[in-house]
C-alpha cells in the first residue's frame, strides 16, 4: 500500500473545530434570518446536550442542527447527522417543548449543512427543512 | 383533528370491517400505526407520505397516529394505504366533506399516488353486499371482481388525486356493474376436449365414472401414455359450476391474488397441477398469516398430482384429512382459519421407477425391491381414498393413427350431468352430494344388490381376496356406474366393472 502525504492547508491548521463550528453557526444564523426565521436561542443547553439554534418560522418552532465541513472528503455535512444524533435531537426538542410548555405547538427539525473550503472563500450553505421525524413503530 | 374511514381486511376468505382512525396532533412530528399491523402495513407510512406529496397535497408535519380498529385482529397486506391516506387528508381538512363516510375504502398506493390492486376484493364486495353501507371504493384493477356482486356498488379508484376530487364532489366516478351471468358464460369456455385423446377408451370410461360420482382417481401407466393429457381434460366433463360454486372458487383465488385481472370470475372448474417438489404448507395453505394452498385453489375442481410417488411423504399425508372433510383448518399463531377444499383428486404415477413395469414392449429394469420402495411411498390410507385405479397402457401404432370419431367432452358431460342429477335427488336429505362420500352405514341403504350381483361380489371376495376396504369402494363405484346406467339396484355388470377398477390394488400393492 502506498501512503499518500499531502501538505496540510494552512487554514486547517489555524482553524480548529471549535472556531469552525462557531463560524458555521454565524453564517447559518445570517442565512436563516434572511430566510424569515426568527432566532430564539443560540446554543440552547440542558442536561441532555445542546441545540445549535432554536428558531421560529411561521407557526413552527424549529430546532436546527448545524454541520459545517471543511472538505467533502468525509461526505457532506448533513450526512453526519446519523441515527444517534437524530434521536438525541428529538429528545432535546422534546425537553425544550416540555420546559416551555409548548408541547401542543407544531414543531420540526431542520438541518443546515455548510461546506466551507477555506475562510473567506465561497461557501455553500444548504437548508434541509423537516429533515427527519421521530421514529415510532 | 380526528378522522375515521371505513375499510376492510380479509382474514381467511371472508372480509371483516376495519375502521381506520387517524389523529393528527401537534408536537414532535412522527407517524405511527397501531392496531396489530404487519410489516407491509408499517411500511405503508413511507408509501403514503410520498403518495400524498406526489398527488399535490401537503403532508402534515405533525404527530400522526393511525389506529386500525378492532385493535385485536391482526391485519396484513397493503390494502390500508388508501384509507389511511384519505383519512390524513380528511384530518388535515384537505377534504372538507362528509361523503367519505358512505364508502368502504381499500387500496394499495404507489409512490406517485396511483392505486394498485389488492388481494381479496371479491370477498370484500361480497361481505358488504348485505350491509347497510354497501358502497366500496376499490382499486381500478380489482373492479372486475368487485363489480360482479349485484348488491354492492363498486367505485373504481385510479389514483389518490382522483379519489380526493371524487370525495370532494369535483369529479364524478360511476359505480361499475358487470352482469355476472354473462361474464360467467363467457369465461366458462374451455379449449380442451376429450376427443383430442386417441384410444384409451377404458380410461375415458373410468374418468367418466369418476366425474359422475366425484371419485378420486389414480392413473398408472408408463411414461408418455397420456396420463397428464387425460387428467387435464377431466374438468371438461365435470358438470358446469353454478354461480355459487363459481363465487366460492373465485373468492379463494381472489384472496390468493390469483384471479386473472381481466376476467373477474372463475367460471370453468379449476385444474391445479402443483409440481411434486411442493411443500406441505403450499399444498394445504399456510404461512404466518395463512394463505390458501393448492387444495383450496382446486376447490370445486380438480387437483392433479403428477408423479405421485415423487411427492414428499408428509405432503401426501396432509391431504388425508381434507379429502375426508372437504375443508382444511390451518392453525397458526396469527389465528385459525378454515378454507374450503372440495376437490377431486387425480393422481398419476408410473408403475415402477423406470416406468415400464406394465409395458409389454419395453423391459423394466427395476429390481423388485426398488419397485416395492417406490410403491410404498403411497400409504394405505391415501390409497384408500383413491376409489378408482386406472391403468393407462402405451398406445400401439394402429391406435395412434386410427382416424375414428371419438366422443367429445360435451357428449360425455351429458351423461355425467344425468348421473349427478340422480345422486343429487337421492341424497337431497343427506349432508353430501355424491357417491364418493357414502359411508358404510349409508352404503347398506343406497347400494341394494341384485342376486346376481351378490353372487359375484361374494366370489370376488373369496377368489380375489378383496379386503373390507376394497369392498366398500367397489360398492360405491358400482353405485355410480348404475347411476350412469340409470338403474336403481346394482347389477352384476356394474359390480364386475367396479371390481375392475380395483385390480391394480392387487397387482401392485400386495
Amino acid at each position: 500500500m502506498v501512503l499518500q502525504y499531502r501538505v496540510p492547508d494552512l487554514n486547517q491548521i489555524f482553524m480548529d473545530n471549535k472556531t469552525l463550528g462557531k463560524t458555521g453557526e454565524d453564517l447559518a444564523v445570517r442565512f436563516l434570518k434572511r430566510k424569515g426565521y426568527t432566532i430564539i436561542y443560540r446554543n440552547w443547553r440542558c442536561l441532555l446536550g445542546e441545540i445549535d439554534i432554536v428558531a421560529r418560522e411561521k407557526d413552527f418552532i424549529v430546532f436546527i442542527e448545524i454541520k459545517a465541513r471543511r472538505s467533502l472528503s468525509f461526505g457532506p455535512g448533513y450526512l453526519a447527522v446519523n441515527h444517534r444524533k437524530q434521536s438525541k435531537l428529538i429528545k432535546l426538542g422534546q425537553a425544550y417543548l416540555k420546559r416551555y410548555g409548548l408541547t401542543e405547538s407544531p414543531c420540526r427539525i431542520d438541518v443546515v449543512s455548510i461546506d466551507m473550503p477555506e475562510s473567506g472563500a465561497d461557501f455553500e450553505i444548504e437548508l434541509i427543512k423537516d429533515a427527519f421525524w421521530e421514529n415510532r413503530t | 383533528m380526528l378522522a375515521k374511514i371505513n375499510s376492510a381486511c380479509v382474514p381467511g376468505i371472508d372480509a371483516c370491517r376495519v375502521t381506520v382512525e387517524v389523529d393528527i396532533a401537534n408536537g414532535m412530528p412522527s407517524f405511527s400505526i397501531v392496531g396489530l399491523p404487519d410489516t407491509a402495513i408499517k411500511e405503508s407510512r413511507d408509501r403514503i407520505r410520498s403518495a400524498i406529496k406526489n398527488s399535490g397535497f401537503d403532508f402534515p408535519t405533525k404527530r400522526i397516529t393511525v389506529n386500525l380498529a378492532p385493535a385485536d385482529v391482526k391485519k396484513e397486506g397493503a390494502g390500508f394505504d388508501l384509507p389511511i391516506a384519505v383519512a390524513i387528508l380528511v384530518a388535515t381538512n384537505t377534504l372538507q366533506t362528509e361523503k367519505y363516510k358512505d364508502y368502504i375504502i381499500c387500496g394499495e398506493l404507489s409512490l406517485n399516488g396511483e392505486v394498485k390492486p389488492i388481494k381479496g376484493a371479491l370477498p370484500i364486495a361480497l361481505s358488504f353486499s348485505k350491509a347497510r353501507r354497501n358502497k366500496i371504493l376499490i382499486p381500478f384493477d380489482n373492479i372486475q371482481e368487485a363489480a360482479i356482486v349485484k348488491e354492492t356498488d363498486a367505485y373504481p379508484a385510479a389514483n389518490l388525486k382522483e379519489v380526493a376530487d371524487f370525495l370532494n364532489g369535483q369529479v364524478e366516478i360511476k359505480p361499475k356493474k358487470i352482469d355476472a351471468a354473462r361474464l360467467f358464460k363467457k369465461n366458462s369456455r374451455c379449449r380442451l376436449d376429450f376427443s383430442d385423446v386417441k384410444g384409451q377408451d377404458h380410461v375415458k370410461r373410468g374418468l367418466e365414472i369418476a366425474a359422475a360420482g366425484s371419485h378420486n382417481v389414480l392413473l398408472i401407466g408408463p411414461p408418455g401414455s397420456g396420463k397428464s393429457m387425460l387428467a387435464k381434460r377431466l374438468p371438461t366433463i365435470l358438470s358446469d359450476m353454478n354461480i355459487e360454486e363459481s363465487l366460492e372458487t373465485s373468492k379463494i383465488h381472489s384472496v390468493a391474488g390469483l384471479l386473472p385481472p381481466k376476467k373477474g370470475l372463475i367460471a370453468a372448474r379449476p385444474f391445479r397441477s402443483p409440481h411434486h417438489t411442493i411443500s406441505d404448507c403450499a399444498l394445504t395453505g399456510g404461512g404466518t398469516y395463512p394463505n390458501p394452498g393448492e387444495i383450496s385453489l382446486a376447490h370445486n375442481g380438480v387437483l392433479f398430482l403428477d408423479e405421485l410417488p415423487e411427492f414428499k411423504r408428509n405432503v401426501l399425508e396432509v391431504m388425508r384429512q381434507p379429502l375426508e372433510d372437504q375443508t382444511i383448518t390451518i392453525s397458526r399463531v396469527a389465528g385459525t382459519l378454515t378454507y374450503p377444499a372440495r376437490f377431486m383428486l387425480v393422481a398419476a404415477m408410473n408403475p415402477c421407477p423406470c416406468g415400464f413395469f406394465t409395458d409389454p414392449k419395453k423391459e423394466c429394469r427395476c429390481t423388485p425391491a426398488q419397485i416395492q420402495k417406490y410403491l410404498s411411498k403411497i400409504s394405505g390410507p391415501l390409497l384408500d381414498r383413491l376409489d378408482i385405479h386406472l391403468e393407462v397402457p402405451r398406445l400401439n401404432y394402429e391406435q395412434l393413427t386410427k382416424r375414428t370419431e371419438t366422443e367429445t367432452s360435451s357428449q360425455i358431460k351429458e351423461r355425467v350431468d344425468r348421473a349427478r342429477g340422480i345422486q343429487r335427488q337421492r341424497y337431497r336429505k343427506e349432508g353430501f352430494l355424491f357417491n364418493a362420500f357414502l359411508e358404510s352405514k349409508e352404503l347398506e341403504r343406497y347400494c341394494q344388490l341384485g342376486t346376481e350381483g351378490q353372487e359375484l361380489l361374494k366370489m370376488a371376495i373369496l377368489e380375489l381376496g378383496l379386503s373390507a376396504r376394497a369392498y366398500d369402494k367397489v360398492l360405491k363405484v358400482a353405485r355410480t356406474i348404475a347411476d350412469l346406467d340409470a338403474k336403481g339396484t346394482l347389477e352384476a355388470c356394474h359390480i364386475s366393472e367396479a371390481i375392475g377398477y380395483r385390480s391394480l390394488d392387487r397387482n401392485l400393492w400386495v
